[in-house]
């Protein structure tokens, strides 16, 4: 028996969770979880408020899963239900702008994750992504880091292909301009600070 | 290819995203270029490192958290569509709320005259007059249509209930000020005369600062003539 898609699987639960089966949508829930996690904390940077888009994304899809057309990939589907809550929370976030403890904290954390590069790329990278503008992250994340092809990104962002391959690109050619310098820094330090061989 | 062309391909090309021409043509011109070279390694680092960022953690008590929220959406669902037939429209609070909101708007638009005020906006001509009910006219309100210089119609006021919420005394002293000329006032009076009917029910407006009242005959079901105007002084 050939193996089933991604998309053939998902539908197959959804049509479980269709007829009231919550052991079906609990598995859709760990099939989901972690990706849409992986995402909308990157667009937020706010543990809590990641994991609450993502547990209310979860919710709309049980509210509205007699409205899910089985003709479309349902990851394309939670998706952009979670990314349009997540684009409503930032939303929000420009109509009030609180004063957050937290970014004082995250001062210190650029400080310390500067001092790291590139030893530590990835964590030099995911602060880079949170600087990029919103439209770059989310191309970025969703291509690069969630490796969704692009077909599915267009259809998430709701933009034209061509869009997203210009967004995509100039959000790598951004963290190279901004991490490329420290990469240097860093490689010419660890030439430099060689110990003398009478240390040895 | 320039290096600049080549570099603005460069990360498509790590992730082995171009056409099989244009690769050969960047992997040429990668074999004879360091710096080119180099901006490649870069590229590859970072989006290697993309595949590899730490993972934000969930909760442990996530799946129940969400699972006992999905169980109080189903005992909604369930407890709203109770013994009601698929296709049958659940009425809940909200909704039943909302309708009956709007037609209490509705009502009170209507009953305000808000219809009449709309399909006759603030006409000047129109003036509202009280009638005296001592003779036997049944009609509280009246509105007067000036016509002619002698003669004046009138008709059951359509719109008395919105007209009524405006400054009366300033549409009787805009009737008064038409009337208010000599030349104009005696042909209105002589008009009255050559016809010499009294009869029918008399009609009569009353303006309490100074107190002057004007008489007029109903000399017909929708028509006024203007018999007298006299003026009290205290």
């Amino acid at each position: 028996m050939a193996k089933l898609t991604e998309k053939e699987q998902d539908h197959i639960l959804l049509r479980q969770v269709k007829n009231g089966d919550m052991v079906a949508f609990s598995k859709l829930v760990d099939r989901y979880k972690e990706r849409l996690m992986n995402v909308i904390f990157r667009m937020l940077s706010s543990q809590q408020e990641a994991e609450d888009i993502v547990q209310e994304t979860f919710l709309r899809v049980y509210q509205h899963r007699d409205s899910f057309d089985f003709k479309h990939c349902f990851s394309t589907w939670i998706y952009t239900i979670a990314l349009n809550l997540a684009r409503n929370e930032l939303r929000k976030r420009k109509r009030f702008k609180f004063f957050d403890i937290t970014d004082m904290q995250g001062h210190e954390n650029e400080i310390s994750v500067e001092m790291d590069l590139p030893s530590n790329l990835p964590q030099a990278l995911d602060k880079a992504i949170g600087g990029l503008p919103d439209k770059y992250k989310t191309a970025f994340i969703l291509r690069d880091v969630q490796e969704l092809p692009y077909d599915e990104v267009a259809k998430i962002m709701n933009i034209p292909l061509g869009t997203v391959k210009s967004r995509v690109n100039r959000a790598r050619s951004l963290l190279r301009d901004k991490l490329k310098p420290r990469m240097e820094e860093n490689h010419a330090l660890s030439k430099g600070t060689l110990l003398p061989v009478s240390l040895l | 290819m320039h290096c600049q062309r080549v570099r603005s391909f460069l990360s498509a090309y790590c992730k082995d995203e171009l056409s099989e021409k244009r690769t050969r043509a960047i992997a040429e011109h990668l074999d004879n270029c360091p710096k080119c070279r180099s901006e490649e390694q870069t590229m590859r680092r970072i989006l290697g490192a993309a595949r590899s960022l730490p993972q934000p953690q969930l909760p442990t008590d996530f799946n129940s958290t969400l699972l006992n929220r999905v169980a109080e959406q189903r005992h909604r669902e369930t407890r709203s569509k109770a013994y009601l037939p698929k296709g049958i429209p659940v009425f809940t609070f909200g909704r039943v709320a909302s309708v009956v909101a709007t037609v209490c708007l509705v009502g009170a638009f209507i009953f305000a005259g808000g219809i009449d005020y709309l399909l006759y906006p603030d006409n000047p001509d129109m003036y509202a007059v009280e009638t005296s009910s001592a003779d036997g006219l049944d009609d509280s309100y009246l509105t007067v249509l000036p016509e002619a210089d002698h003669v004046l119609t009138a008709h059951q006021s359509r719109d008395w209930t919105f007209r009524k919420q405006l400054d009366r005394a300033t549409r009787i002293k805009q009737l008064m000020n038409r009337l208010s000329g000599e030349t104009r006032f005696g042909s209105l009076a002589s008009g009255t005369n050559q016809q010499g009917s009294l009869a029918g029910p008399r009609v009569f407006i009353q303006w309490p600062q100074p107190r002057t009242q004007l008489y007029l005959n109903m000399t017909a079901p929708e028509t006024l003539s203007v018999r007298g105007v006299n003026t009290v002084t205290n």
